[in-house]
């Protein structure tokens, strides 16, 4: 998305000054200083190196006076008054539940609190007549007390980050049925059909309008706190997200006027908080500043991820992400249909007085799995209406069993991932656990259980850590230096899936593999499966599935004008490439036999699909799986 | 005829590549991270944190810089884990044995989903 550009202008109400049309132009000494070097690439062949180097010095220069002239044309005495950066980009943490936003206030992260002084924010918007409030302000609650009841009532839409970029086939979808709030699917593999009650009528929104509605307001809190408008953020997001529900993200955040510089996996940001904490301790000469293996496992409402980083000096490097849709939502499901045996017959259809039966029913559980995590056993008692009551007393063996398939999705992770890193469980110094499920003694028992440990890393808080290392990604990301050093960090990211395209039929060829250091670029070899075959179909894909079809697809091309050979005998090159902002563009054409006759690479930038590729990848694979199919050809073997 | 044919198979072992250029293309892994090829593990982590702060795309906004982190990250790849820096030493010492390489190679960078063998003949 380009910068300042927000498709959607009239969705900003008036009461925002600061229109994202409107690109502030100030200072982005990166981007000029970026637009430049390209043309260094056309440098005389005979050029010397001394003569590019001074080349690139006077580029660099020129960038720099461009960037004082610019920022000193637009600073006015309100930002000189100021010493805070005005580019400086801003952490969000978007929780299934509840969110936060943090800044870098020139010396230390410092989180945000509404006007209710929260820092952990409900995650909702409230339709309401002509009317939406997000849950930055409260919404339309004006007691924390009463927000509960509002957010359940049906005029409420929440669980955004669970149900973004997702189609009606999908089983987050299926299960998300159940919300008092209008989930409808169809399994066709489009967008599923979801709506929030006004006036005693279903009106339609979309996850992607109500996230922008909530960054909006959210926006608004945090140039409220530093009195200068905000451009930039870096977000944080579920290992498991896909890159078509990142360029969702996206999407909301320019609806909203953000522009995303950063969207970091949410592990990866406590990761690089934590190597904030040792480099300061090998400062405070208290650390040996050695290699430093730490092992975080996040479980928030919606998501649940692990990351082995390795930290030394100052520099996180991710060594292996795995992540699943297992969270406190599933648990609290799993919970009332325990508790309540027929609950599906219950509350299929949403008619107003089952709407509030089941927020009665979400909020008695919900408190009851709050209460577990520090008593023995817990009571509920409720009176659904209807002469429907329920009683029953619940203990830690009982709620064990009836979550073990979400233990079992916890186990599975961390496993891969130390086997990822080709690590044991020994090499792990540190264990870092966050989000709101890791309070619950079960999964604590279980991932130090697994890292044959006794207790986890204290120095981080479990709900504030995402958002605090998105604010220092921020500051990193937008060139802040600190003089006392303690913004010398750096955080290597990794694929935290496989990327590849289909090829030998249905299988599924990867480029680059998961865990594979960003920026990448990976190339690959591939072959004709006929004679004659002048064109291929390029099918990329990213996922863990061994066939095409069990990845998400992110995009299609087609190869035309391969020059006509025996099958087998054209060298196609499929090249992956992520850079630094994670953008994945991939480039495809044929290598050999060179000639006049050899059409020009294509570079296409993915994810290209937009919406419905939960069937299109099928469509592909009946109407061309055969005749543009490629095999793989390995690399360098043949001169 | 004899001579056409036996000059092409010339052409064909001046193209054969070096089998130890598949792991860090036309460059030296070693190299690359500013090494001997006796540096210890220690060594190899050392430089690889200390070349990622100088040449990471988010310290560095030069694009030359970039590719050269590319490069540097795929060499670690390859020398922090003890198998992988073997099969490499290994390939630098017997470059003739081209095809053996090149089959550890794909071995460990794409594990056990892609017998080469089976790539070879499909």
């Amino acid at each position: 998305m380009r910068p300042g550009y927000s498709p959607f202008p009239l969705l900003l109400p008036p009461s925002t000054s600061f229109s994202p049309l409107r690109t502030p132009r100030i200072a982005r000494p990166q981007q000029l200083l970026f637009s430049y070097p390209k043309k260094r690439h056309r440098a005389p062949p005979g050029d010397s190196p001394t003569r590019r180097r001074r080349r690139r010095r006077r580029l660099a220069k020129m960038a720099e006076q461009l960037y004082t002239v610019a920022s000193d044309s637009e600073t006015t005495g309100e930002d000189k008054s100021q010493p805070s950066f005005p580019d400086v980009a801003i952490g969000i943490d978007i929780g299934t539940s509840k969110c936060s936003v943090a800044v870098w206030n020139g010396h230390q992260v410092e989180l945000l609190k509404n006007t209710r002084n929260q820092k952990g924010m409900r995650s909702y918007v409230m339709f309401k007549d002509d009317t939406l409030s997000a849950g930055v302000t409260g919404g339309a609650a004006k007691e924390n007390a009463h927000e509960e009841r509002d957010i359940l009532s049906g005029s409420a839409i929440f669980n955004m980050k669970r149900l973004i970029g997702r189609m009606d086939t999908d089983e987050v979808v299926q299960a998300s049925k159940t919300l008092p709030f209008l989930v409808q699917t169809l399994g066709i593999g489009v967008r599923p059909f979801i709506a929030a009650l006004v006036n005693n009528m279903w009106r339609s929104t979309t996850p992607e309008e109500v996230l922008a509605i909530f960054l909006l307001e959210l926006k608004a809190l945090v140039e409220m706190h530093l009195k200068h408008p905000v451009r930039n953020a870096v977000l944080t997001i579920p290992v498991a997200f896909s890159r078509f529900q990142q360029t969702r993200i996206e999407r909301a955040c320019a609806m909203a006027g953000l522009h995303v510089l950063r969207l970091m996996p949410e592990p990866t940001a406590v990761a690089l908080l934590y190597a904030q904490q040792q480099q300061q301790l090998v400062n405070d000469n208290m650390g040996s500043g050695i290699e430093k293996i730490a092992l975080i496992f996040n479980m928030g409402a919606g998501y649940c991820d692990a990351a082995v980083a390795a930290t030394a000096g100052g520099v996180s490097q991710i060594r292996a992400l795995s992540g699943c849709t297992a969270g406190g939502e599933d648990i609290l499901q799993n919970i009332m249909r325990h508790v309540v045996p027929n609950f599906d017959n219950l509350y299929a259809g949403q008619t107003m007085d089952r709407i509030q039966s089941m927020s009665l029913l979400r909020m008695a559980t919900q408190d009851a799995i709050h209460k577990l995590v520090n008593q023995e056993t817990v009571e509920i008692n409720i009176d659904l209406g209807n002469g429907h009551k329920v009683s029953k007393v619940l203990d830690h063996s009982e709620f064990e069993q009836v979550n073990r398939a979400i233990f079992d999705k916890c186990e599975k992770i961390i496993n891969q991932c130390l086997v990822d890193a080709k690590l044991v469980p020994e090499d792990i110094n540190d264990v870092i656990l966050v989000g709101g499920c890791s309070k619950i003694p079960r999964i604590r028992s279980l991932v130090l259980g697994l890292c044959k440990k006794e207790i986890s890393y204290k120095n981080i808080d479990a709900l504030e850590a995402a958002v605090s290392g998105a604010a220092l990604e921020g500051a990193i990301a937008s060139g802040v230096n600190d003089p006392s050093g303690s913004l010398d960090l750096l955080t290597i990211q990794a694929t935290p899936m496989n990327l590849g395209i289909r090829a030998n039929g249905d299988s599924f060829a990867a480029i680059i593999p998961r865990n594979t250091t960003v920026p990448a670029r990976r190339d690959m070899l591939f072959t004709t499966t006929h004679d004659n075959q002048t064109e291929a179909l390029i099918a990329v894909y990213e996922g863990e599935g061994e066939r095409a079809e069990d990845n998400h697809l992110l995009g299609y091309f087609k190869i035309t004008g391969i020059p006509a050979a025996p099958k087998g005998t054209v060298e196609i090159s499929v090249c992956m490439d992520i850079d630094a902002t994670n953008v994945l563009r991939v480039f495809a054409g044929v290598v050999k036999p060179q000639g006049p006759a050899t059409p020009p690479f294509i570079e296409v930038r993915m994810p290209t699909l937009d919406d419905g590729h939960g069937w299109c990848g099928q469509a592909l694979a009946k109407m061309y799986g055969k005749t543009l199919d490629l095999a793989v050809l390995p690399k360098k073997l043949q001169p | 005829m004899a001579a056409a044919s036996h000059l092409l198979s010339f052409f064909l072992l001046l193209l054969l590549p070096a089998s130890n250029a598949i792991y860090c293309d036309e460059d030296d892994c070693y190299d690359l991270l500013g090494l001997k090829q006796d540096a210890n593990a220690s060594d190899i982590k050392k430089a690889y944190y200390k070349l990622s702060l100088k040449y990471h795309p988010d310290k560095n906004p030069d694009p030359e810089s970039r590719k050269l982190f590319v490069k540097i990250a795929n060499a670690y790849e390859i020398l922090k884990d003890e198998s992988t820096r073997e099969q490499y030493d290994y390939a630098i010492e017997h470059p003739e044995e081209v095809f053996y390489n090149t089959a550890q190679y794909y071995r460990a960078y794409y594990g056990h989903k892609t017998d080469p063998r089976a790539v070879l003949i499909g």
